[in-house]
């Protein structure tokens, strides 16, 4: 084993928050190395502008961890979640959908509201600023002026152009009298820091013409301008502690050459998303685990979702993939018989007709035989698709451990996740799914279908983009991972960045958050580094 | 024997191609055979019919799929969801959806489609709904109603 350089700072990961944390702290003029067990995916090899790019998606390219074979994934053994993750440059960036919408103030408060999850030892006025820096940096498309959150500067880029499917649903929510407003995204509307403006295209899980921010294309460069050492094919197997406490560095594997190297650093950074940096953490002793915190309380959203199809082309595979989004529902209503709330994500369609045919995210699909084309006709241009997304309260049991049975290609155990969802989840999911019922009745819907994501026996297997929770932030260190820095209560130079730190997981898609408290926290090693630098 | 059979899953009309005749079979084929194409062949012809090379050109196909169906659920719902999939991906399938008046791309990620910009006069939303708890308004709340931990749902999700 080689030893090299000590670092100011080593980041393990290369993921959305990685890049941010990169960006920011090698901008400052400190020597950031970044370790990444995957490698840059290339535009050229993406599917998008393959014929074959539906089959893609579902095979080679999908997100599902354990539903394709790719040398730089790690097995994760769940018992009932889709563990959904992209191990690369840019992390699940590469795949995802480009959401981006805020938490609310009372995501930060549940503590205070009801005490069935923990307060955040910070607020919503602390992270707003990081919001809107975030938003700048990647150029959020969105509007101002939505009256179900606070006040907010304006958008960057205007908000996606208005398709039928959105004019079909907000006809459907003013029915009801229920909120909705355009979704904000991490899609480009025009031109914007040298990236062209979305074309409509609607093949919207990651997007190699850059429109949609994928951090591999519009934070990585810059970082690396500014000086930041990325390794890839550099999978981290273990963050050493010294003596006196403090991370000394970390062991990774070479994965080119196959040789164990230690990197020395002044500080760490995790940035390996919910289910991986728990499993580091674990794999690396125990470290900052001293009080069993690390994996537990596990979060990944309530979410069901409803398929609905109505007379008139719509055609919902034309533009970006979301639509509206519904925020009536997002606070605490004790009467509805639970606890937290819950949003509706209205997307389009699926942007494939192949897809729509074979089945999308519910049980209809077109029937073999000679009534195949007459479905398509009638469903095709005409299906819009709703996900409810809620809060879902924690459970020390629903986590992440080491699973001692497999391991990756480099001898490092693999991750072990339990997931159930409990009494109040099951209640609001109810609810959600009587809502979408009602919905899809205000929007003339001809055709139905709800999707539960419960498996034959039962099971609930939620696709889980949202791997929050599992190290998160808190007020002691008795109940949490990390303090409001994300810095570790017990390794004081080893902080954390991802999804993992979450106190709640709130009532939307988590990424704009993650990428606020990032650089929240990278602006905060940056301003404070010679003295988290030393012991 | 797999032609047929996509096109008894994918029959053509007049507005529409038979499955075999854009040639899914031969896709079918390649991705979900090609690494064993002798056992799952062999396990395919003996669902559908032990005593024949192929689909039989008789009425009772379509008895016979259905009996694969019902007796092979998995292997068929693997060859639908591929057949499907490579028949859309076809050009004559995507020149029969544009014929049918729908905008459709063979690989929209290159063209895109055209849609008016947002306009923020026309499309900026009126309806005035909308509220939110500031931070220093949010309270305990009284959570006695709730019973979470004496009152259990047993039924939820679709079997309600």
């Amino acid at each position: 084993m080689s030893r090299q350089q000590v670092c100011d700072i080593l980041i393990v990961g290369a993921g959305a928050t990685g890049s941010l944390a990169a960006l920011v702290l090698a901008q400052a003029g400190l020597d950031v190395v970044c370790l990444e067990q995957g490698s840059w995916v290339n535009a050229a090899d993406r599917p998008h502008r393959l014929a074959d790019w539906s089959w893609q998606r579902r095979t080679g390219w999908n997100p599902d961890v354990n539903k394709r074979e790719h040398a730089d994934d790690y097995p994760v053994n769940s018992d009932s979640s889709q563990i959904l993750m992209w191990n690369a440059v840019g992390g699940s960036t590469n795949v995802y959908g480009g959401l981006w919408p805020r938490y609310r103030p009372s995501d930060f408060r549940k503590g205070t509201e009801h005490g069935l999850q923990p307060d955040w030892p910070i607020t919503y006025e602390d992270i707003s600023p990081f919001y809107e820096l975030a938003d700048k940096i990647i150029g959020v498309s969105g509007l101002s002026g939505d009256r179900a959150m606070p006040p907010r500067e304006r958008c960057p880029t205007r908000p996606l152009p208005v398709s039928a499917v959105a004019r079909r649903l907000s006809a459907g929510f003013d029915e009801l009298d229920w909120h909705w407003w355009p979704v904000e995204a991490s899609v480009i509307s025009e031109d914007y820091d040298g990236r062209p403006g979305c074309n409509n295209c609607g093949v919207c899980n990651g997007c190699p013409r850059g429109s949609m921010n994928e951090f591999a294309t519009s934070i990585w460069p810059k970082a690396i301008r500014a000086g930041c050492d990325l390794r890839t094919q550099a999978r981290v197997l273990k963050i050493e502690k010294g003596a006196d406490g403090r991370a000394t560095g970390v062991h990774y594997v070479d994965r080119k050459t196959g040789q164990v190297l230690f990197q020395k650093a002044r500080i760490v950074v995790v940035a390996a998303n919910g289910v991986g940096t728990p499993r580091l953490l674990l794999a690396s002793e125990n470290l900052a685990n001293g009080n069993d915190q690390v994996g537990r309380n596990l979060l990944h959203h309530t979410l069901v979702a409803s398929e609905m199809w109505v007379n008139g082309p719509i055609d919902g595979h034309v533009g970006f993939a979301a639509s509206l989004i519904s925020r009536e529902f997002a606070e605490t209503d004790i009467s509805r018989g639970f606890v937290n709330g819950f949003n509706l994500n209205c997307v389009t369609s699926t942007p494939s007709a192949g897809e729509l045919a074979a089945g999308w995210f519910s049980s209809a699909r077109a029937p073999w035989g000679t009534h195949h084309h007459q479905w398509f006709e009638k469903h095709f241009g005409h299906s819009i698709g709703v996900f409810a997304i809620g809060d879902d309260l924690p459970n020390p049991e629903n986590r992440v451990t080491l699973d001692t049975t497999r391991t990756d290609s480099d001898g490092m155990p693999g991750a072990k996740v339990q997931y159930v969802p409990g009494e109040n989840d099951k209640r609001m999911m109810n609810y959600m799914l009587d809502r979408l019922k009602d919905l899809a009745q205000a929007c003339g819907a001809v055709e139905y279908r709800l999707q539960d994501y419960r498996d034959q026996a039962g099971v609930y297997r939620t696709p889980a983009w949202h791997m929050l929770g599992t190290c998160r932030m808190g007020k002691n260190p008795e109940n949490s991972v990390v303090n409001g820095w994300a810095q570790s209560w017990e390794v004081p130079n080893l902080f954390i960045v991802d999804g993992s730190v979450l106190t709640t997981g709130g009532t939307v898609n988590p990424t704009p958050t993650i990428s606020a408290l990032a650089l929240r926290t990278a602006g905060y090693i940056r301003d404070n580094f010679a003295s988290l630098s030393t012991a | 024997m797999l032609k047929h059979l996509v096109d008894e899953l994918i029959p053509g009309d007049t507005r529409w191609p038979a499955a075999s005749d854009v040639g899914v079979h031969g896709v079918v084929m390649l991705r979900l055979f090609s690494g064993q194409p002798s056992r799952i062949l062999e396990q395919l012809s003996t669902s559908l019919d032990r005593s024949s090379d192929g689909l039989p050109g008789t009425a009772n196909r379509a008895a016979i799929v259905q009996r694969f169906s019902d007796t092979q659920p998995a292997l068929f719902e693997q060859i639908y969801t591929a057949a499907v999939l490579a028949y859309y991906e076809m050009p004559a399938v995507i020149e029969a959806i544009r014929a049918s008046g729908r905008p459709y791309h063979a690989s929209s990620h290159e063209v895109g489609y055209a849609m008016p910009v947002f306009d923020l006069e026309r499309d900026t939303p009126r309806h005035g709904r909308g509220s939110y708890l500031r931070t220093e308004e949010v309270a305990p709340l009284d959570l006695s109603s709730l019973d979470l931990d004496a009152v259990k749902t047993t039924k939820w999700g679709l079997e309600r």
